[in-house]
């Protein structure tokens, strides 16, 4: 039986408004923390988007059901749609007349209207799923219902100095949340630390904010003094990473919707100190592609595609071969940014 | 830190000590001090939130004090502080193309209060609370600034919808389905109430200001400083907020035109309440004003009277205060001369406003009013009898508008 649906919580995402409502609790608070930047208390008249969470127990409480003319996209198991590991979730993508479908099984199944602004998420017993994996459903839903609105994601790590964003792209484990706080503590201003905003202004492409917490690994952790000696209010434990909100730790503030300059491919290197590459625009197109998240609707992977290649047109990329300097980063990075202004 | 007449509720007293960019060693000890105290800390996040002065009540607690405020406290204030914040940018960034719109179609505007008041006054856009685009435009040209707006994806909202719409023209336009919401103006206008801002001296001085990558042209300080005064007024200094802008901008602006500034605001008829803006600035929040500037008010009683009376709602006996219902009165009261000021109590007991007939405590001239307006019925009486209604309309106009 689906609950019936009570509290509401109100965003605005760079000036798309977004209505989120669920009865549960365990469904309200991953995304009311994972949106908290841009909580507003009202809307004010019909909002851009709407997504509604219900708790349901059983999967076959979904009232969902799929007509004979549907057309499986995909199935797999981890990355249905982004590229979150670690989440190792069955899927199946399923296009039913306008809807996009998503089951994830025995945890819960996602249906996107896209045209529409217009989700709904049925999550299986949600009081024993993780909170980061209804966050991630949630990021999900978003994204898709966003990028028909023109804002993309990629999976990535930005920050801004003085105007300008540096993008540092990449799947867990190759320095890119390294490198990040790196930066970061050296006074960029942060952007995001997994998923930051791209929107085409018609002359060129604009990073805009979507600050959420950082998640650290323990050997991240152990780099930066600071996180070394960060108490438990500061640098939360989780499930499979520790986290923390950079203002909590450093004098940064969320930066600006601005230009990316700088695209940054990170891997870690066994030497003293680190060292760029510059990249070919097609090579480092190659290497960006895979950091988006999968879409399904041909012409909105033709959009995204574009914002993309656009984005490598504007920007330098380097390979940044990731060395044991990690706390001189900036020294390396900062002159590229100061020479382009 | 002034002496008060009237003081101020415990948590607001701690609101007005936050409500600013700087403030001295003594005073960041006093919030100290108080924060070790025992404080309801909701009272203060409600009030704050009412006077929209959050993101300065975050800024100055987190650096001075955060350790000493309740976790939960802080954490509501910062998420709302940061949410804030990315609407204001967004809006902000929102403001800078609407505006190269209008440049594009060679459409005269001014962004009045909002991003453009944040970023001159605070040097901050994310330090002021505003939450839609107040555009100053020619009157003549309402008709192509819809045009762009509609363009621009905008659609225009019916008066009828709205609620708390006050009095004056009504040309407010929303993006669909988004917050961004643009309000046309050429006056400012209230019960009784009337400001011209469609004024040749406040298009021939508009300065650039910096919003972002956009530059748009914003008024000049001297202007904007008329403007935050008599909005101000308008709502009977209602939020801390609007005091705040006028002490920020005269900390961001220390060189003002105050020849221009009061030779202006005699000639609109505003002069007092240019004056009361600058001593609530002052009494409240210690805005600097040189000895010469004060010595401009500083024998006007009703001046110094109101200026302990407002912001109501912060006071320990708000019964003290001058609430916004209470506007009208506030404005008979301001008027520049004794010669308005009569001409206004007469517009007054025609309308049989509820003023007249229940005038609060603090207004001096109550009982003469009471009295004028008996005085005047039979005649009213009369007139409304006898005058047919064209020869009504035309002595209803020389009352309104000064014969």
């Amino acid at each position: 039986m689906v609950e019936r649906v009570m509290d509401e919580s109100c965003f605005s995402l760079h000036g798309t408004s977004v209505r989120y409502t669920t009865g549960s609790p365990t469904l309200a608070d991953p995304v009311n923390e994972l949106l908290r930047h841009f909580r507003q208390d009202s809307l004010g008249e019909a909002p851009a988007l709407t997504i509604q969470f219900y708790a349901v127990q059983n999967r076959a409480d979904v009232p969902l059901t799929i007509s004979a003319s549907a057309c499986r996209l995909a199935s797999g198991t981890g990355e249905a749609v982004g590229d979150q590991r670690a989440t190792g979730l069955p899927y199946e993508v399923t296009q039913d007349q306008g809807l996009l479908i998503a089951d994830f099984h025995r945890v819960g199944v996602l249906a996107i209207d896209g045209t529409q602004g217009y989700a709904k998420g049925y999550l299986i017993n949600p009081e024993q799923l993780p909170a980061t994996l209804v966050e991630y459903l949630f990021h999900l839903t978003l994204i898709e219902l966003l990028r028909r609105r023109g804002l993309y994601t990629i999976h990535a790590t930005a920050l801004e100095h003085h105007g300008r964003a540096v993008l540092i792209p990449g799947n867990s484990g190759r320095g890119k949340t390294t490198s990040f706080i790196s930066l970061l503590r050296s006074g960029y201003r942060y952007l995001s630390d997994d998923h930051p905003l791209l929107h085409d202004s018609g002359a060129h492409i604009e990073v805009l904010p979507f600050p959420i917490k950082i998640n650290v690994t323990d050997a991240t952790v152990q780099f930066f003094p600071e996180l070394r000696k960060a108490s438990e209010r500061v640098l939360h434990p989780g499930v499979y990473k520790r986290y923390f909100n950079a203002e909590d730790l450093y004098p940064t503030a969320v930066g600006e919707r601005c230009q990316p300059a700088i695209v940054l491919f990170p891997h870690v290197v066994d030497a003293p100190q680190s060292r760029l590459e510059l990249l070919p625009k097609s090579r480092a197109l190659e290497a960006l592609l895979p950091q988006a998240l999968l879409v399904y609707d041909q012409a909105v992977a033709r959009r995204e595609f574009q914002v993309l290649a656009k984005l490598v047109q504007q920007v330098d990329c380097y390979r940044l071969h990731f060395g044991q300097d990690i706390l001189d980063l900036p020294k390396l990075i900062t002159p590229l940014l100061e020479k382009g202004r | 830190m002034l002496g008060r007449q009237f003081s101020w509720r415990r948590e607001a007293e701690v609101l007005v000590w936050c409500a600013r960019t700087s403030m001295p060693e003594e005073l960041k000890t006093c919030i100290r001090q108080r924060a070790m105290e025992p404080l309801d800390w909701s009272v203060l996040l409600n009030l704050a939130g009412y006077h929209g002065v959050l993101p300065l009540l975050y800024r100055n607690v987190s650096a001075l004090c955060s350790n000493l405020v309740p976790a939960d406290t802080l954490a509501r204030l910062r998420q709302k502080t940061q949410a804030g914040a990315l609407l204001n940018r967004s809006l902000a960034h929102e403001l800078g193309k609407v505006c190269e719109a209008f440049d594009m179609q060679g459409v005269p505007v001014i962004p009045i209060k909002g991003a453009t008041l944040a970023v001159s006054a605070y040097d901050d856009v994310t330090l002021r609370d505003f939450s839609d685009m107040d555009l100053l435009i020619p009157e003549r040209a309402m008709g192509e600034a819809r045009a762009i707006l509609l363009a621009q994806g905008y659609e225009q909202k019916d008066p009828a919808t709205e609620s708390d719409h006050e009095e004056g023209p009504y040309h407010v336009f929303i993006k669909k389905r988004t917050l961004f919401r643009v309000d046309l103006q050429w006056v400012m206008a209230h019960q009784h109430f009337m400001f011209h801002l469609d004024r040749p001296e406040f298009w021939a001085q508009r300065r650039p200001v910096i919003l972002g990558n956009t530059v748009v042209q914003g008024l000049a300080p001297e202007d904007l400083l008329i403007v935050l005064c008599v909005h101000g007024s308008k709502h009977a200094w209602e939020q801390l907020k609007w005091v705040c802008d006028v002490a920020e901008l005269l900390r961001s602006h220390p060189d003002l035109d105050w020849e221009r500034i009061f030779s202006n605001a005699s000639a609109w008829g505003c002069r007092r309440l240019i004056c009361i803006g600058l001593s609530l600035a002052y009494h409240v929040l210690d805005a600097p004003l040189s000895e010469g500037v004060r010595a401009r008010y500083s024998g006007d009683m009703d001046v110094e009277m109101f200026s302990e009376r407002m912001p109501a709602t912060l006071l320990a006996d708000p019964r003290e205060g001058v609430h916004e219902e209470q506007a009208v009165a506030l404005y008979f009261a301001l008027k520049d001369s004794w010669w308005e000021q009569w001409r206004f109590g007469l517009v007054l007991c025609r309308d049989e406003s509820s003023m007249v007939k229940s005038p609060p405590a603090w207004l001096h001239s109550r009982r003469s009013l009471t009295y004028v307006s008996r005085l005047i019925r039979p005649f009213q009486w009369a007139v409304r009898s006898l005058v047919p209604a064209p020869i009504r309309g035309a002595l209803n106009r020389w009352v309104e508008h000064g014969g």
